[in-house]
């Protein structure tokens, strides 16, 4: 036991001074940014590489480095080294690959430099969970009866996972995938033979490959982003518990019998499996780090008639057991997630530059 | 860029594509229009029992609605009208002053209530006087009279044929009361079996009137016509000297065919099939012949009524030979009752129930040749369900119309009509 607690004091300890070392380390870096910036405005501009070397090698922050790698970036364009001053500016874009060189606070060679690079991921990966409810849209109602029946559908709630990736087309527009497993339910009420009452409560399975187009606001630290597609849906399983009870309610011939319960039966001989929807949807992305936290709300609107035509045609199974015919129906399914998106920053150079803004603005300022 | 732009353009044309796709009203399969299972009933228990298709492809089925529950149920004659997807046209619950059960419907093919239906049901005027009733209803299920047949102390009918002169002959059983004279109440031999004819105004003809059986015990089931001619066909105990002691409780019965010209006591062709050991009760005839043959449906057993299987035999229309005979129902774990037989265009359709060890049973369905052979079954039903066939039609496209009565969510009866295509799938 006491050498449990050595061991886990020591370990204590190490991590206390490790973090203890580092803010020491910053503190000096930070008195080499200091330094290296006193050397550029005094135009000095040899002496600075050499300045901020040690603190390049054993680790600034990244806001350190991001500034230490744009005063290099600076520095290289005066010596008139555009390689160097490129790949200096590559290196703030490592430490924030959303960086923006912004005229009101670089030089303008700095911003010029700037537009022929960028960080923007090519790709991003993402995953989600929530809540999510499934209305249904009745094409047209099925009779197990010679007479009309009286259908109500109601919403349960479901969840769902899924995880995809985006395509991102420039910072704003990308191309997303995703499988999305989902697990919804819907309720049935049907009123039937007089007053009987059938009360159906299904249960969903499904694997769902949406691809959209998604639009993101691209600044600030909330990004509201929007999408609209299409998805393929796969129903794997569909289960039913039915709750039936005859109600004979004359007045000459009274009779209520208690409910009975059948639980447990497969929907899916009566089940299109390959299914396809629409999606629209949207949500907020807030910015942690350089990664985002995300809230979707998303709605799959039903294209497919999930019913086979022949719900009211069996040989045996809930249709004869019961006298369970289903209507022919779209789902649809609306959900809410929270997720986490992660983007693989690219820092590069861009095969092309996108400098004829800087060029027009130069223009007008010189007329 | 190039393969964002492909991607932008190849998600417009996909999503253009899949929005046309959107399965609407217009757009989905409508075939569970047209083949189908669906339940007829509203408060009470429904068993079915026959029906009739009519040459407009309306059915009118007919069957008896249990109000309430054991011994405070009131039943009555249940009759209800569809089209051929099945869609209920109306139903009427004919009225009664006692628990009536329906036995039988028919077309009336001549006389002057030709185009309305022959409604037979019985009803049990006393605990041990039981009588038939004959129902004229129109297409609209408005009953337009009907007749209580009482020549016994008690009788009960089994079947009705509407002849072309507008006459109608009734097949049943009554009571042999001059071998059993101390009535048990309720009676549970009903003995002799009787066949009559009413006229055009529904009085008995005293022409054809018979009441056959003596010594014996037995059920007519079914009278047809045969050119000038009458077959009846039936079942009793009379080949065999361990079954014709009455109320002895031991049976063996047979099936009979009987060609008569005016007096079913008097035959002039006479045919028995079955066998000496087994007990075999006929339940159906096939109303019309086919390639000059009628088939017979029952369920033969053991002595002592174990092992039941449906049994069938195909006679020629002169009752000059037995084409074929023997049991139809497959060999199995189950035991069988037959119920019901229908001369197609060109084969047999029998319906019989399937019985399980627990007691309940499922409806199946066999298409045969004039020789038995078979040419595919169906079963329908659910385990722990009782549910059984009542009859079984074949309509002028080939299309197959079973009715039968199913018991569902083990609470209620309702009943079943079922629409197969020619080949005995939805």
């Amino acid at each position: 036991m006491r050498i449990f607690s050595f061991i886990v004091g020591l370990f204590l300890i190490s991590i206390l001074n490790i973090d203890v070392f580092a803010q020491e380390d910053r503190s000096d870096c930070e008195q080499s940014i200091t330094l290296a910036n006193d050397e550029f405005n005094a135009g000095r501009f040899y002496g600075v590489p050499a300045i901020l070397k040690p603190c390049i090698d054993r680790g600034f922050s990244r806001e350190q480095k991001q500034r230490a790698y744009t005063l290099l970036t600076q520095i290289y364009l005066l010596q008139d080294d555009p390689i160097a001053a490129g790949n200096a500016y590559l290196e703030v874009l490592r430490a924030n690959p959303e960086f923006e060189a912004d005229t009101a606070i670089h030089p303008i060679d700095v911003v010029y430099l700037s537009k022929k690079y960028t960080a923007d991921p090519v790709f991003s990966i993402f995953g989600r969970a929530g809540g999510n409810t499934s209305p249904v849209s009745v094409i047209q109602t099925v009779s197990p009866s010679g007479l009309p029946v009286d259908n109500n559908y109601g919403l349960r709630v479901g969840f769902q996972l899924g995880g995809g990736f985006d395509f991102n087309i420039n910072r704003s527009v990308a191309i997303s995938t995703e499988i999305e497993f989902g697990f919804t339910s819907y309720k049935k009420s049907q009123t039937r033979f007089g007053d009987d009452i059938l009360n159906v409560t299904a249960n969903q399975s499904w694997a769902t490959i949406p691809l959209y187009v998604r639009y993101t606001f691209s600044h600030g630290k909330l990004r509201p982003f929007g999408y609209a597609g299409f998805a393929v849906q796969f129903l794997n399983s569909e289960k039913a518990n039915f709750i039936s009870q005859k109600r004979d309610l004359s007045e000459q011939f009274p009779l209520i019998l208690p409910e009975t319960e059948t639980t447990n039966r497969s929907l899916m001989d009566f089940r299109n499996s390959l299914n396809r929807s629409m999606v629209i949807g949207g949500g907020v992305r807030y910015k942690y780090g350089l990664d985002f936290l995300f809230v979707d709300v998303r709605y799959y609107a039903g294209l497919s008639n999930i019913v086979v035509p022949t719900s009211s045609a069996d040989y045996t199974g809930v249709l004869v057991e019961l006298g369970h015919a289903d209507d022919m129906f779209r789902i649809n399914n609306l959900s809410i997630s929270i997720g986490y998106l992660h983007p693989f920053y690219k820092p590069r150079e861009l095969k092309k530059a996108r400098t004829k803004s800087i060029l027009r603005g130069l223009n007008k300022s010189s007329k | 860029m190039k393969a964002g732009r492909f991607f932008s353009r190849f998600f417009w044309v996909m999503s253009a594509v899949l929005l046309c796709t959107c399965d609407t009203q217009n757009s989905i399969d409508p075939v569970f229009k047209d083949y189908f299972i669906k339940y007829y009933g509203e408060d009470g228990n429904h068993e079915a029992k026959d029906f009739a298709v009519n040459d407009d492809g309306t059915i009118i089925m007919v069957g008896t609605v249990t109000f309430g529950q054991g011994s405070v149920s009131t039943r009555r004659v249940y009759v209800v009208k569809t089209d051929l997807e099945g869609n209920e046209l109306w139903n009427k619950t004919l009225g009664s002053d006692y628990n009536e059960v329906a036995a039988d419907i028919e077309p009336i093919v001549g006389g002057p209530d030709a185009g309305h239906f022959l409604v037979l049901s019985n009803f049990d005027l006393t605990p041990d006087q039981r009588r038939i009733r004959l129902t004229v209803i129109n297409t609209n299920g408005d009953s337009l009279k009907s007749f209580v047949y009482s020549i016994y102390s008690s009788l009960e009918g089994v079947s009705v044929t509407s002849m072309s002169n507008g006459t109608a002959i009734i097949a049943g059983v009554t009571t042999d009361i001059g071998a059993n004279t101390g009535l048990p109440i309720p009676p549970t031999v009903l003995e002799d079996f009787i066949i009559f004819r009413v006229l055009n105004d529904y009085s008995i003809d005293i022409t054809l009137n018979d009441r056959i059986g003596g010594a014996y015990e037995g059920s007519a089931i079914k009278v047809v016509s045969v050119g000038s001619d009458f077959i009846y066909a039936a079942f009793s105990d009379e080949l065999t000297t361990i079954g014709n002691i009455p109320d002895n409780g031991v049976y063996e019965h047979n099936f009979i065919f009987r060609r008569f010209e005016g007096n079913p006591g008097s035959v002039s062709a006479l045919l028995f099939s079955g066998s000496l050991s087994l007990d075999e009760k006929m339940s159906a005839l096939s109303s019309r012949p086919l390639f000059g043959t009628f088939c017979a449906i029952g369920t033969q057993s053991d002595l002592n009524g174990a092992n039941r299987r449906a049994y069938a035999a195909v006679v020629s229309s002169a009752l000059t030979s037995i084409q074929a005979e023997g049991v139809v129902s497959p060999s199995s774990s189950h035991e069988y009752e037959g119920v019901a037989i229908t001369a197609a265009s060109t084969s047999y359709m029998m319906l019989a129930n399937e019985i399980n060890a627990a007691g309940r049973r499922d409806i199946y369905f066999k298409k045969m040749s004039t020789s038995l052979v078979p040419e595919f079954d169906l079963r329908f039903g659910a385990v722990d369900n009782d549910d059984r066939g009542a009859a079984v039609a074949e309509l002028p496209n080939g299309d197959i119309l079973i009715l039968g009565t199913m018991q569902l969510a083990g609470q209620q009866d309702k009943i079943a009509l079922i629409k197969l295509r020619p080949n005995g799938t939805f």
